[in-house]
Formats: structure tokens, sequence, C-alpha cells
């Protein structure tokens, strides 16, 4: 039998086989396809990180600018009580205390605009000297997890509240406010707040 | 197999940014939750007639206002937060006077809450009790919780006063 020996020298000039390359580039293929999974889910937990907490920064900035505006007021006729639930609450600053009176500041009103779902801050509403100032927007027809179907769906003892609710136990307003956004692939954010403030007047 | 190696260091060292980030975020959505959560007991606080303050929210039940045991105490739950596996209450929040139960010393050792300190505005630092008499009362609000990032804690110093004329 006749036997061919390949020189030594020959063996390191030799190339890849075909097998060889289709076996690397396979590999090669599936470690960039992993690594373009991992930037594209790094990428959407990346928006939806920042998405999340725009949304949050909102949700706070606008609480905060709720609970001082209500804290301030005094805590008389505010809204209703729960169960029932008010989107809408009237108020008046106190400026101190003049000749044992409390001095008022103009009327204010905060209330969820339906439609725009923008939660909005007015002061002398309905009257000469009119003030309206948008605080956020986002706010959906109805509190997170809660349906208009006559029932306590968020279980938070107050039934088909709004986006924006508040209810009054004694000089105590309850607020509770649900902001909402979609990102670019339709996926729904929703972060909610609910804080309590007592009247100082 | 340099470029394979070089490849796997950057993706692990991106998915470890990628999980410190979300861990991060975890953290800081904690720290709001203790934040308002805090925040709502002392507006709670405000709303309670302020001369029962003390008995209302102290570890002393037979003190409360309206019978034994009707008072809210000094322990508090937070909506999302879990307390600490070995937490002797198994609260994550808690009301801290400077001291627990009557009788309520201003001469107490507790630079947290500024004592000791005139308490009842006789301008006499004292070894008595001022559980019925003070116009001022410092508070702390402490929350212990278990975190993703080891524990979370949280701690508010406040303090309440009656100076009204009378």
């Amino acid at each position: 039998m006749k036997t061919t020996r390949v020189p030594a020298a020959a063996r390191a000039r030799a190339g890849f086989t075909i097998l060889e390359l289709v076996i690397g580039l396979v590999i090669l293929g599936l470690l960039l396809a992993n690594v373009g999974m991992v930037l594209r889910s790094s990428t959407a937990a990346f928006e939806a990180g920042a998405l999340s907490g725009a949304l949050e920064n909102q949700l706070e900035q606008t609480m905060d600018r709720i609970e001082l505006a209500i804290m301030s007021s005094d805590g008389e006729d505010l809204a209703p009580s729960a169960p029932l639930s008010a989107s809408i609450i009237d108020y008046e600053r106190c400026l101190g205390v003049e000749d044992g009176e409390l001095v008022l500041d103009d009327p204010e009103r905060i209330e969820l605009v339906l439609g725009s779902g923008q939660v909005v801050w007015t002061q002398n509403p309905e009257a000469a000297g009119e003030r309206r100032v948008v605080w956020t927007r986002w706010v959906p027809e109805y509190l997170e997890l809660e349906l208009p179907n006559g029932a306590d769906d968020n279980d938070n003892g107050v039934i088909d509240e709004g986006g924006l609710a508040f209810d009054l136990d004694g000089k105590q307003v309850s607020i509770r406010l649900t902001l909402e956004r979609e990102d670019e692939r339709s996926t729904r954010y929703a972060r909610t707040r609910e804080s309590r403030v007592t009247c100082r007047n | 197999m340099v470029a394979v190696a070089i490849l796997t260091v950057c993706v692990s060292l991106l998915s470890s940014t990628i999980s410190s980030t979300v861990a991060h975020t975890a953290v800081r959505r904690e720290r709001t939750l203790a934040l308002v959560a805090a925040k709502n007991v002392l507006e709670d606080m405000h709303k309670a007639d302020f001369g029962q303050l003390f008995a209302l929210y102290n570890h002393e039940p037979a003190d409360d206002p309206q019978g034994e045991s009707t008072a809210p105490g000094p322990h508090f739950e937070v909506p999302g937060l879990t307390a600490r596996a070995g937490d002797s209450d198994g609260f994550v929040g808690e009301i801290v006077f400077s001291t627990p139960a009557p009788p309520l010393l201003e001469n107490a050792q507790d630079s947290r809450l500024g004592l000791p300190r005139d308490l009842d505005g006789d301008h006499v630092v004292d070894g008595e009790d001022h559980s019925t008499d003070y116009i001022v009362l410092p508070v702390s609000l402490r929350l212990e919780w278990a975190s993703r990032a080891g524990d979370g804690v949280l701690e508010l110093t406040t303090m309440f006063a009656d100076l009204s004329k009378p």
C-alpha cells in the first residue's frame, strides 16, 4: 500500500478546513446573536427604567405640591369623605393671623381634568384674575387597579376613585394619584402614590 | 480564543452593570416607600390631640386615652417593605420618644432627640414625669427593613410643639 507523507513545513502552512471554518463561524454567530440579545434587552431595561424613573420623579414632585398646598389650608369642607372621593378640591391657604382671625389667601383649586389627563392648579377659579398651571400630565381616568364598577377593586377603602382622588377624614385629607405612560412598545407603566396630609389650620 | 475571552469579559461587565442598576432602582424605590410611610405617620400624629401624643404612641398600653390597648402604639407597618428577619417586634417602623413609656423625662440623655431639654416650658430641666404637661415633644421615626442591598434604614427626627397662647 502506498502512503503519502506530508512534510512538516507543509503541515505548518496548511489553512483551516471547510468544516473548521463552518464550526468557527457558527460559534461566532451564536456569540454575536447572544451579545445582540443582551444589548437589546439591556436597552429595553434602560428605557423602562428611565421611563419609570421619570414617572416617579413627576409623581413625587406633584404630590409634594399638592401636599404643601393642602397642608397650609383651612381644613373645613374640603371634599367628601370615604367611601366617596373627589378629583377636585377647593381650598384657601392661610397667610397668618391678624387680630385673632385667620387671614386667608385667594381661593385655589386642584383638579383632574378628564380627557387631557392633567392635574391643574387654579387660582381664583371661575373668577376675575383666574390663573391656571398644569402640574402634571399622564393621569388616567381611574386610579391604578380601579374599575368603574361600583366596587373597591384596589382594596383601599374608596370606590371608583379617579386617577387623582381626595377624601377627607376630619382635618386630614388622603391624596391618591396615579401616573401612567406607554413606551414605544406599548408597554404601560403606572406609578401610584397615596399620602395623608393634616391641615394645619 | 483571545477574542472570545475579551467578548466574555465585556458581556459579563455589561450584565453586571445592568443588574447593579436594577438593584439600585429597587433600593431607591424601597427608600421612597419608607419615606412616604414615615411622612404619613407624622401626618397622623399631627391629626391627633397634641396632649395625647405621648400616650397614643408610646410602648405603654395602659395609658391609652380611650382605654387599654386602644391606641396605635409605637410600631407601624409599611406596605411594600418587609421587616428584617431578626426584628424583635416584626414591624418595619417604630416611633421613638426620649423614654419608651411613662415617665417622660426631660433629663434623659439622648442627643439624637436634643435631650436633655426643657419639655414643659418652665425653664428647668428636672427629673419629673412630663407625660401630661409637655409643650414640646421630640420624636424620631426609625424604619428598618430587609432590602435587596442589605438592610435598609431610615430615621426622621422632628419635634411637635404646642406653643399657642392660653
